[in-house]
């Protein structure tokens, strides 16, 4: 049995800041929370971060559970999953959400299994009503199930980041109360031991992994300009891909084909050179958070879906917007 | 190190041929059992193993009702040494928690060292056996193994992380790994070995058998429900605007083409490549955290 209608998020940490995601998570605990009637809270497990306690104030938390251990330094599941375990297992909150990142997904089976709560993976929806239900998308996306939680106790979830609504202006300025987790880290077993974090290398990462992507496509023109694409992908760290008729010319090797027939990409930006837009390409990009598509035909159906369109010769403007960028780095180092 | 992979053999909605919005378009022959791509990848990760080690012995195991034997027929066809059976009919209202319960019980009367699986399955796409398996056995495990290597009991393996970056990370045996669907190109069982396999003996265990006294195994365990299935809002498409004051013949020019609107909004398109479009290109970009990469001076 639940103890309280409470909503706990459980936040990330990327680099010295919160994660990209952190507030769009937070806005959604809040309207969950509004939803069953009780308070939202966070945890932060781990050394601070940059606006740590505005960013959650301003969401509408009303409290921020911390652990400031040098050995949360690099965020350990075991460690994580430990930590959560203690905090629900005391406090028993109706819901307890993280995001359905690597570290999200890999800390919450860990906890539902020891607290012995339900989970769900990946929703798009969380439902309250007399009970709560999750929707997530099965049959590899042909489906989309509701599942109802069987129990009145905590339930534990992961969201889809894809399916999150964007962040809303700042909710409050409630005073956030700041709780130190009472734990020591030593009593916590810890059977994986990271050896080394491999960052990804835009040249040679799957462009489905791709955090930025430039795709090429019959506009660049024959495969001795290929070069200047691959210096411009170098110079944004983006991976590079192309439509059907650059695979099938040759100019790129088929894991970078986009599209129905090749890989569907999620990057947060694709930048489209030269590509008409042909719906079986279009089939690709659909899941890129943003898109820049340049093109010499201003009727190009690739402008149809984009965020910013560019009618122009893309051999020309490619050249020229690296050196504008260039520019602009030194201006900004100085 | 001796090896149990955990396979499961999944209904898949390989398509949708039907035409009642009711069932979901769910024709006759549109549901296929098949074993699990993942599952099967894990499995080639074993038997990669038992190429260089030829003494491992690589047992598969399957909770589900009579077509489980599908995955374990071909597992061993594969190459699987030998295969055991949880026999349970009630197992569609088993969630992956009381399957990993009952999955665990097998387990326990074996101290086997290495546990496989795929880390999700395609029809339920949970990703919460493995994990839940080995909480239950209480040994350490990572999901989203893409890459595999024994040495002398401990365990090395490349976990995928977000955006293409990797961890490396090692551990002792017993553990339990979850691998992703591309670690490998699952090898195809010849026919002879199909045919072998259909001579094998299967183990076969029930729940009652499994069950000790003081838990629960079986449908009553699970603590979620599937009460609903439906088909994917369709995606919101663009509005076409027509244009009215294109001829009929520059329409279908426009159609034929694979478009048939112009770009929404003319402020949303520019043109040339002016300082203004340059700008607003790195705005764009700097607004999705976007920015210019450090080059290495050569």
């Amino acid at each position: 049995m639940a103890r309280s209608n409470d909503v706990w998020v459980f936040l990330e940490p990327e680099d010295d800041r919160l994660a990209a995601h952190t507030e769009r998570l937070l806005h959604e605990g809040k309207r969950l929370s509004d939803a069953t009637g009780g308070n939202l809270s966070a945890i932060l497990l781990g050394p601070d971060v940059a606006k740590l306690n505005e960013t959650v104030g301003a969401c509408g938390a009303e409290r921020l559970y911390r652990h400031r251990d040098a050995r949360l330094a690099r965020p350990s599941p075991e460690l994580c999953a430990a930590l959560l375990c203690t905090l629900a297992r005391k406090y028993r909150p109706r819901l307890l959400l993280a995001a359905a990142s690597s570290l999200g997904s890999d800390v919450m089976p860990r906890v539902a299994a020891s607290i012995d709560a339900p989970l769900v993976t990946n929703c798009l929806e969380v439902q309250v009503g007399d009970e709560i239900a999750f929707k997530k998308a099965v049959q590899s996306g042909r489906l989309q199930a509701t599942i109802a939680a069987q129990t009145r106790g905590t339930c534990l979830a992961t969201l889809d980041l894809d399916a999150l609504p964007a962040a809303e202006a700042a909710v409050s300025s409630k005073a956030l109360e700041v709780c130190e987790i009472d734990a020591t880290l030593t009593d916590i077993p810890e059977r994986l031991r990271v050896t080394d974090i491999i960052k990804a290398d835009p040249k040679t990462v799957d462009i489905r992994e791709a955090e930025v992507v430039v795709a090429i496509g019959n506009g660049i023109g024959p495969r001795e300009n290929l070069d200047a694409y691959e210096n411009f992908a170098a110079l944004i760290g983006a991976a590079i891909g192309g439509s059907r008729p650059v695979i099938d010319s040759g100019i790129l090797a088929h894991e970078r084909q986009v599209g129905q027939t090749g890989r569907k990409i999620s990057p947060k930006l694709a930048v489209l050179c030269g590509i008409s837009g042909s719906e079986y390409f279009t089939k690709g990009i659909e899941q890129a958070r943003t898109k820049i598509a340049i093109n010499t035909d201003r009727s190009a159906p690739i402008f149809k879906d984009v965020d910013l369109g560019i009618v122009a010769d893309v051999n020309t403007l490619i050249p020229k917007l690296m050196d504008h960028l260039n520019r602009h780095a030194k201006d900004d180092a100085s | 190190m001796n090896i149990v992979v955990l396979v499961k053999t999944v209904r898949f909605l390989q398509a949708q041929t039907g035409s009642n919005p009711k069932e979901n378009y769910i024709g006759p022959g549109d549901l296929v059992d098949m074993m699990n791509p993942f599952d099967e990848a894990a499995l080639e990760e074993a038997l990669r193993i038992k190429d260089e080690q030829r003494e491992t012995e690589i047992a598969v195991l399957s909770l589900g009702g009579p077509s489980a034997e599908t995955g374990l027929r071909r597992s061993l066809a594969m190459g699987a040494d030998r295969a055991t059976h949880i026999l349970c009919d009630g197992h569609e209202g088993m969630d992956s928690l009381a399957t990993a319960r009952a999955l665990a019980a097998a387990l326990r009367r074996e101290q086997t060292p290495l546990i496989l699986c795929g880390s999700e399955a395609i029809d339920d796409n949970a990703g919460l056996v493995g994990p839940y398996v080995a909480e239950c056995l209480n040994v350490p495990h990572v999901a989203h193994v893409v890459k595999v290597e024994l040495s002398d009991g401990t365990i090395h393996v490349e976990r995928r992380l977000d955006r293409g970056d990797r961890a490396l990370i090692e551990c002792t045996a017993p553990a339990l790994l979850t691998v992703e669907r591309d670690i490998n190109v699952a090898r195809m069982p010849t026919m002879p070995a199909m045919m072998q396999a259909r001579k094998v003996v299967i183990e076969t265990l029930t729940l009652e058998e499994l069950t000790p006294t003081d838990t629960q195994l079986g449908p009553a365990a699970s603590l979620t429900k599937t009460t609903r299935l439906s088909n994917p809002k369709a995606k919101r498409r663009s509005e076409k605007q027509l244009n009215p004051t294109i001829s009929p013949a520059e329409r279908m020019k426009l159609m034929m083409k694979g478009g048939g609107a112009p770009a929404k909004e003319a402020s949303s398109l520019m043109e040339g490549d002016a300082s203004n479009v340059l700008q607003a290109f790195e705005r764009v970009m700097h607004s999705c955290g976007v920015s210019v990469r450090d080059t290495p001076s050569d």
